[in-house]
This record gives structure tokens, C-alpha cells and sequence, in this order.
């Protein structure tokens, strides 16, 4: 019995598919206990609170007129003293009505301030608009939201409470969750996928490694500190994560405080959601090109391992999967067969429930999710949603790979509205 | 010329000590010529008995540089004896078979002749002018005395008692009642005459086998040889028992022998354990080779059908008493082969052969020598039953194989009051034997300090200990050819072979993946225990605050 070349890629997927498995079972268990931690802190930490110091929210906005409205009224309603917070919204190059309704809600929302860009500034991103609304900000403490957000009443004092709190933060990100969730089983995936990663990736790997990663909406940073690392980078599409690295590499560090809520419209049609996910993979990818080389050269030995781990997930795991996928199939088919014996098929029903427990943890912190219907939603997710990442990420390398041949610069990618 | 001869002989030894250690094997076929030998016979085995008795006696003569011929009296001829360097009458029994011609032909002629046990009546009064007068059959007779000392035999056996009654005749050794005593082997002239055949594991036996040296004219050097055969080393054999007990052999500085089985067959499970699966007592075998050990293949199982390993026969229908009722040949090939096989993928290098329980049918002893030189054994003399002869020194050239190295010593068996009690008498008894070879064998499990005595038991008694390696071994299985030379094992193995012994050891890989599996399987499967713990806690923890909140309301 010897080895066959089969034999190998499946030992090679067997490692690294279960490697990246143990560290996500030590991520939910993480999550879990964060979860507690945070129950404990609640409590206490608006009632510390004395003086709200001055804070501005900004939102970059590319042709956002059906959501605006609702999101600055939004803004407006939020538990915090009004002269303490302004409202910025970036119109960045919109063709639509944005304009117009913005300077309409001028005259209802005192605190609003408009900031106009126009080509050759404006309309190069999410980025650019933020570094142009960067310039006219009055607060020590800024706030991102993206245009479909509803942050809860409380969701901004949580933000500042915990960035008060703790001097060695430069930024804290609260939690998002899935506004249209019952639309269709799309957004119900989108939902649970929401969830099981924030819980799991964010808060696991704050309450491990005490990093978190900016999801784009939702959080607070220092002033001081994006005036220092000279803004947002302008050329990466997922320009959060960037914006992390940085954070940590100047020595700050990012929490995840998940009583900072908002809700956001998610995707409710698989065009729509494979558009917006590969722009999001193709950061991610831009990212590791741009730090991978650099993980020795790091401070924060973590962000290397964070990198690194980023780097597993679509090299390492996308491997592995497929591998794994075509030896079942060659298997199936007679073609060929891996010689080596071992409970590989109870392995594979373990990781099943494995996935199906882990997930459901997840839900289960969250108020409301905990239900049996969701349990059967994430069964159903693991052959299907799960699935779907497969081609989303070949996609992204396949376009990637295109435009690397073609030459062609990214350009904003807008999800789109409904 | 006989001067000459024995002249070459010598300086080829002394040529042959300087250079290689395999000097008495060689010696012997160097030494002297080969000589033809006859065995008449009227019966071959004695009633209630299973060993064929001419056989036995026939193997017992490969100890000499001699081709062995063997005729039943029915089938005699008159002047076949001049045929022939010497001829023996074996009678077994009182037989009315006899013929004058082969009396007459023993009388008359000038070669050497020798009459055993039965029927030398008719012999003796055939041929007055001997001198000897016949005085009759006894069993009393239980005392064996040679070169002045006297043994106490532990059985009776039937002797034809005569006496010469003129000088000439040489009384090599003498039989006793405790009283009176008469020859148990004389020689006047050419003529000799045994007054029984002993093939028991006994004095009697020894003083044969020591005199035939005379008797056949081969003065071979006295030096005794013995040798510690470590036991049914199979791959449940406790690792740390087995080091133990080759550490006492390795202290001692003796080589060794190690009886391997190379795969353990537990039929309560119908698996079948290989060594490969046992990489510590691997590792201990290896230590053994390193340290003066040898390996002999014990059988591939040392079981067949659903008995266990190391008590059921292989290759032998003990359940019928019978040799096995299949394709016996093919059957022996390819567990042999397996056996080697599996020994050499884990880098140990059988040099010889050891059948289990040292049960082998005529057929399988036929197979067993194209693949194995050497055996370390007793020998199994027909295919009536089970029954096998120990000898007292080494065997060449025999139908079983090409060297019989002789056990004969028994083993430790820790139930006896004195467990090594036999081994000490019979070590002591066959110092009759001028170049005899004295085997023992020894189960790891036993305590060592037994081992301990057997060595010096051994070494008291003056016995030098053998190196199997130094006999010009050869192992031919279907693949693989295994030949020692002097110090030095060499094989060879077909290139395909070798590939597939190669892929087996990757399979070490395969099998690590196999553990880690289930190491992964392990640790899932447990923390999906915890989790869904976790789950049923935040279950119960939702169900209890939805009600306290409807409460509040």
C-alpha cells in the first residue's frame, strides 16, 4: 500500500482543513465567554459616565436616496446630547436625489453637516469620501456608519463609554445586525452568518488575542489617531481591515463591544449579495498581497498571525475544500480512491455538528435567535450558503487575476439599495 | 594416504579458523570422503510408536560425511552389502523376516557391517567363528556405561545380551543390570554389534552417537558446542520482558538465537497482529541482532485455522494427528514467504528456520529445504504422528535441510519445582558426546534469573556458545534470498519487492493518519459535547429571562 498522489493532497486537506476547524471551536468558546464578560459590564458602564464629550458621525454617501433619510433621522434620534454630536454625511459624486434630500433634513436635523464631492476629489470610494469628510470633522472621537444603517438609541454612548474607558483603544466597533432578516432565506443566511462571525471572530478573537477587525459601519476611532496614520487608504477596497492593521501596528488596539448595535440592510438577492462579497474578498486579498510579505516585519506579532489566518481561510481552507471535494467525487465516480483507512466519514459528521453547534452558540447569545427553526437554517447553510463561498472566492481570484492581466484599477463598488 | 588426507583437513581448518568461523561445518565436508551407507531394516517403527525409528537413525548418520541407503529386508539382495563403505541390520522387533542371504553377506564380507538389536541370534550362530555367544533378550538392563562413567537410563529398553568369549573384540560401551554387565556396542574386526537402538533423548543415545564417530571413522575434534534460543517472539510479546531477557544473553557476551513469529492471529478477533504494527519490540529484536542474536523464523503464525499463536501447530493437523489435507506445498510457500516478508520490512533478517513445535511432514520438509538451509529444530521422522527426535550434534546435508542445528536441552519451564534441573542433566550428559551440540530454549515471559543459571549451567560444563551466523546460511523465499558469511548477513531482494516493502513502510504514514483520525475524532467529538452543553445552557438561560420578562408585564 503505498502512497498515491491522492493519498496526499487528502492528508494535506485533512491537516488543513482541521487545523483551521480546532481554531475556530477555541474562537466559539471565546465568543462564549465574551459574551458573559460583556452581560457583566452592561451594568455599569453608562451609569460611570458623567460628561459626553463632542463626537462626529460621519456616513459616506454614493446615490443613496432611497435610505438617507431614514439613516439621519436615525442619527438624530440617538440617546446622546444633541450639541455633543454632529451628523456628517459624506454626498460623495451622487447622480441621484442624495443631494436633495439631504438638504431638505438640513432644516429638521440641526446637527447635520453636509460635505458635497465632486470628480476629481470625490467619487473614488468609500475611503476618499471619509478622507475628504476627515478634513471638516470638529469631534476628538469620530463614528462611521454606512448609509442603510439604524444604529439602536443607545448604540453611540456605548461606543464612547468603551473608548473612555480604556486609553489603549484607538477604536471600538459595535455590533450589526440584519434588519430584513425575514425576507427571504437568503437574508435569513446572511443573518445567521452575521452573527456567528461577529461572535465568533470578533468577539473570540478580542477575548483571546484582544483584536478585533473595523467592519466599515459601526465604530468609533480617535481622531488623534487617524490625523497620525494620514487617513483611510485610498487604493484598498476593504480599507476597514487596512485601517486595523494599521491601528494596531501604531500600538492602539480595536474592541468589539457588541451593546453598540446598529442594524443594516442586507442583500436580498444572490446578485446583489455575490457583487458585495466579492468586492469584499478582493479586499481581503488586497490586504494579504499587501501585508503577507511584511508578516515577520510586523510589531504586533498577532496582526501577523491575524493575517496569517486570513491567509488560511482563502488559500489553505479554499484548497482544501475543493481538493477534498474532488477526491469525494473521484471516489463517487470509481475513478479513483485515497488508500488510506481511518473514520473519515464520522469525522466529516462531526464537523457537521460541530459547525451546526458552533453556529447555533452564536445564536443563542443573541436575544431572540435561539430558536429551532434557525438550528435547521443552519443545517440547511452548511450545503448550501457555505457552499456558494466556494464560488464567491474563485470569482474574486478569477477577476482579480483579469484585471491584474488588463491592468484595471478597483473602483467603488456599491452595494445596491432597495 | 588416510594420514594425508586427514593432514589437508587439518591445515585447511586451521586455514579456515583464521579466516572464518564456519570452520567445523566446512572441516567435516572437507575432511573426510564421503562414504556410502546401508540400512537394512524389517520394520520401521515399533508397535505404539509414531517415530520411524530407521529414519531417525538413517538422520543421525548426517552428522557424517555420508549417503544413506535404505532397503527393506524383503527387498534384499545377496551381495548387496559390497556395494556399499558400511551396512547396518536394524531389528526393531523379533522379526521372521530375515533373510540368510543379508546373514551370509554379513558374514563374509570384508566392509563394515553392523547388526542392531533383533535377530543378531540368527546373526551369531550364523557366523560361529566370531566368537560371541548370543545369551538372550533382557529389559533389566537400565545402566549405560562409557568411558568408565555409568548412567542410569530413564527407560527400559529391549538389549540382546551377548559376550565374546575371545579377545580381539573391543567393548566400546556396556549395558548393566546393576549386577553384571554386557556390551551395548562392540566391534570385532569389521563386524560391530549394538545390543539395542536408542534414539531416546538419554545417555544410551549419546554414547551411540559419540562412538559411531568410530564406528563410520571420521575423529572429528572435541568441542562442544550450545546455543540459548530465545522463544516465540511474537508481536504481542512484551517489549520490556523480551529486552530483559536479551540483556542477560548480551551481558554474558554469548551469541544467541531469537525465535521470531512474525504476526499474531487472536481468533477470538480473527485479526492478525504483524510486527510491523509493534515498533518497540521491533526495536528490541533489533537490539538482540545487534548484540550477538540471530533470527530464526518460528512459522509465520504459529497457528493455523482459529487456534492462537504460539499454541496451535502450523503446519500440522493436530486435531487429526495428520499432516494438513491442502495443497501443503503451497500452502507452506506462501506463509514462509510472509513470514520473511514481514520480517524484512521491519529489517530483521531470519537465517533459519524453526517449525512450530517442531511439527513438519515428510512433504513439507521437502518444501522447507529449497527455502531454508538451516533449521534450529528436532526433527518430525514420518507422517504416522506427531513425534519428533532430538540429536546430539549438528546434521548435514539431511532431506530436512542442509544444517540441522539440534535442541535437545528442553527449556525452562517456571511450573517444574527446579526449572532448570533438565537442562543441567542433559547438558551434563551430552558432554558423552565428543562434538556435540547443545540447544536450549527460553520463553521471554520467564524470569530471568533461570536464563541466568541456563548460562551457566552452560558455561560451567565447558561448552563454548555457537553462533548461528557462522554456518553458510541461505534463505530462498520468492522474493527475497537471505545468506550469511562469516560475521555479515547479506540479501537480496527483487527490485519490485523492494518497491513494495518500501510503500508498506510509507503505510507507517497511512497509519499515523489513521491514529490521528481518530486523535481528531477524539477531541471533536468532545468538544461537541461541550458545545452543545454550552447550547442547552443558553437554551434554558433564554426560556427563563422571556418568562421573567412576560412577568414583569
Amino acid at each position: 500500500m503505498s502512497l498515491s498522489i491522492l493519498d496526499i493532497l487528502f492528508i494535506y486537506c485533512l491537516v488543513s482543513v482541521w487545523i483551521l476547524l480546532f481554531y475556530n471551536i477555541i474562537l466559539c468558546y471565546q465568543g462564549y465567554l465574551y459574551y458573559n464578560e460583556v452581560n457583566k459590564e452592561s451594568n455599569s458602564i453608562l451609569k460611570d459616565m458623567r460628561d459626553w464629550p463632542f463626537v462626529s458621525i460621519m456616513i459616506p454617501a454614493h446615490n443613496e436616496e432611497k435610505v438617507i433619510e431614514k439613516t439621519v433621522l436615525a442619527m438624530k434620534k440617538l440617546d446622546y446630547p444633541d450639541e455633543n454630536y454632529e451628523i456628517m454625511v459624506i454626498n460623495d459624486n451622487s447622480s441621484d436625489r442624495t443631494g436633495e434630500i439631504l438638504k431638505g433634513l438640513k432644516e429638521k436635523v440641526s446637527n447635520l453637516v453636509i460635505i458635497t464631492t465632486k470628480p476629481p476629489e470625490g467619487g473614488k470610494g468609500k475611503s476618499g469620501a471619509l478622507n475628504a469628510g476627515l478634513k471638516h470633522v470638529k469631534g476628538e472621537f469620530i463614528v462611521v456608519y454606512d448609509a442603510d444603517n439604524t444604529p439602536e438609541r443607545s448604540a453611540l454612548k456605548y461606543l464612547v463609554a468603551a473608548i473612555l474607558k480604556d486609553s489603549s483603544l484607538g477604536a471600538v466597533i459595535g455590533k450589526f445586525r440584519t434588519r430584513n432578516k425575514n425576507v427571504n432565506i437568503l437574508t435569513k443566511f446572511i443573518n445567521i452568518e452575521t452573527l456567528s462571525f461577529q461572535w465568533m471572530a470578533q468577539a473570540g478573537r478580542w477575548k483571546l488575542f484582544k483584536v478585533a477587525t473595523i467592519p466599515g459601519t459601526n465604530f468609533i476611532i480617535r481622531k488623534s489617531i487617524l490625523d497620525q496614520l494620514g487617513g483611510w487608504d485610498e487604493k484598498a477596497v476593504a480599507e476597514d481591515t487596512e485601517l486595523s492593521i494599521r491601528i494596531y501596528e501604531s500600538g492602539y488596539r480595536i474592541r468589539f463591544f457588541p451593546l453598540a448595535v446598529t442594524w443594516e440592510q442586507e442583500p436580498e438577492k444572490w446578485r446583489v449579495w455575490l457583487k458585495q462579497r466579492t468586492r469584499w474578498v478582493r479586499g481581503n486579498i488586497y490586504v494579504i498581497k499587501k501585508y503577507f510579505s511584511l508578516i515577520f516585519k510586523l510589531k504586533k506579532g498577532i496582526i501577523s498571525f491575524d493575517i496569517l489566518y486570513f491567509f488560511s481561510t482563502y488559500f489553505l481552507f479554499l484548497s482544501s475544500v475543493i481538493i477534498s471535494d474532488i477526491i469525494f467525487i473521484l471516489g463517487m465516480l470509481d475513478i479513483a480512491r485515497i488508500s488510506l483507512t481511518g473514520p473519515f466519514s464520522v469525522l466529516w459528521i462531526l464537523a457537521y455538528l460541530l459547525f451546526i453547534l458552533e453556529v447555533s452558540i452564536a445564536l443563542s447569545l443573541e436575544r431572540g435567535e435561539n430558536t429551532l427553526k434557525n438550528v435547521l437554517y443552519v443545517a440547511l447553510m452548511y450545503f448550501t450558503y457555505c457552499q456558494a463561498w466556494i464560488v464567491l472566492v474563485i470569482r474574486s481570484f478569477y477577476i482579480n487575476t483579469k484585471d491584474w492581466i488588463t491592468g484595471k484599477k478597483i473602483t467603488w463598488y456599491k452595494t445596491e439599495r432597495f | 594416504m588416510m594420514f594425508k588426507s586427514k593432514l589437508i583437513g587439518v591445515i585447511l581448518t586451521i586455514l579456515f579458523t583464521v579466516t572464518t568461523l564456519s570452520t567445523f561445518v566446512r572441516a567435516v565436508e572437507l575432511e573426510y570422503p564421503i562414504k556410502k551407507i546401508l540400512i537394512v531394516y524389517s520394520e520401521r517403527y515399533v508397535f505404539g510408536y509414531k517415530t520411524d525409528y530407521i529414519n531417525a537413525f538413517g538422520l543421525l548418520l548426517k552428522h557424517f560425511n555420508t549417503e544413506v541407503t535404505y532397503q527393506d529386508i524383503r527387498d534384499y539382495k545377496a551381495g548387496e552389502v559390497e556395494k556399499y563403505d558400511i551396512a547396518f541390520y536394524i531389528g526393531l522387533d523379533k522379526s521372521e523376516k530375515i533373510k540368510d542371504e543379508l546373514i551370509m553377506d554379513f558374514a563374509v564380507t570384508r566392509k563394515k557391517v553392523c547388526w542392531v538389536g533383533s535377530d543378531m541370534e540368527r546373526f551369531l550362530k550364523g557366523k560361529k567363528d566370531l566368537g560371541i555367544e548370543y545369551l538372550g533378550i533382557s529389559n533389566d538392563y537400565v545402566y549405560s556405561t562409557y568411558q568408565g562413567k555409568s548412567y542410569l537410563e530413564k527407560r527400559k529398553f529391549r538389549d540382546i545380551l551377548f559376550k565374546p568369549s575371545t579377545a580381539g573384540s573391543k567393548e566400546w560401551a556396556s549395558i548393566s543390570n546393576g549386577s553384571v554387565s554386557y556390551p551395548y556396542i562392540l566391534s570385532q574386526g569389521n563386524i560391530w554389534l549394538f545390543s539395542r537402538l536408542d534414539m531416546g533423548e538419554d545417555a544410551g543415545n549419546y554414547i551411540m552417537a559419540d562412538v559411531l564417530h568410530e564406528l563410520v571413522g571420521e575423529d572429528h575434534e572435541e568441542k562442544r558446542k550450545a546455543f540459548i534460543r530465545v522463544e516465540d517472539i511474537h508481536p504481542f510479546r512484551d517489549p520490556g520482558e523480551t529486552k530483559e531477557t536479551l540483556d542477560i544473553l548480551v551481558r554474558n557476551d554469548i551469541p544467541f538465537m531469537m525465535a521470531v513469529i512474525p504476526a499474531y492471529y487472536n481468533g477470538g478477533n480473527n485479526t492478525l497482529t504483524y510486527l510491523n504494527d509493534k515498533s518497540r519490540l521491533i526495536d528490541v529484536i533489533k537490539y538482540g541482532t545487534e548484540h550477538g542474536g540471530s533470527i530464526i523464523l518460528h512459522g509465520f503464525t504459529h497457528q493455523e485455522s482459529s487456534s492462537a499463536t504460539g499454541e496451535g501447530f502450523e503446519f500440522w493437523d493436530a486435531k487429526r494427528d495428520r499432516p494438513l489435507n491442502i495443497n501443503e506445498e503451497m500452502y507452506l510457500r506462501d506463509r514462509l514467504n510472509n513470514g520473511v516478508l514481514e520480517c524484512i520490512r521491519n529489517d530483521i533478517y531470519p537465517i533459519a528456520f524453526e517449525p512450530p513445535h517442531y511439527a513438519m511432514s515428510q512433504k513439507g520438509y521437502d518444501v522447507l529445504k529449497e527455502m531454508f538451509s538451516t533449521l534450529v529444530a528436532q526433527i518430525q521422522t514420518s507422517d504416522e504422528g506427531f513425534s519428533t527426535i532430538s540429536y546430539p550434534y549438528m546434521l548435514y546435508n539431511t532431506y530436512c535441510a542442509e544444517y540441522v542445528v539440534p535442541e535437545n536441552l528442553s527449556y525452562v519451564d517456571p511450573k517444574k519445582v527446579d526449572p532448570v534441573d533438565e537442562i543441567k542433566e542433559k547438558a551434563k550428559k551430552l558432554q558423552i558426546v565428543r562434538d556435540s551440540v547443545a540447544g536450549a530454549f527460553f520463553h521471554p515471559y520467564v524470569k530471568t534469573e533461570y536464563l541466568e543459571e541456563v548460562v551457566k549451567t552452560l558455561k560451567d560444563e565447558g561448552y563454548e556458545f555457537f553462533d548461528l551466523k557462522s554456518l553458510p546460511n541461505r534463505v530462498y523465499t520468492k522474493n527475497v534470498q537471505i545468506s550469511t558469511n562469516e560475521k555479515e548477513i547479506q540479501f537480496q531482494l527483487e527490485n519490485t519487492t523492494l518497491q513494495k516493502l518500501k510503500a508498506d513502510k510509507e503505510s507507517f504514514i497511512a497509519k499515523s493518519v489513521r491514529l490521528y483520525t481518530w486523535g481528531i475524532f477524539g477531541i471533536v467529538a468532545f468538544f461537541c459535547l461541550a458545545f452543545l452543553l454550552i447550547y442547552i445552557i443558553m437554551r434554558r438561560k433564554e426560556t427563563k429571562s422571556l418568562f421573567e420578562k412576560k412577568g414583569e408585564r
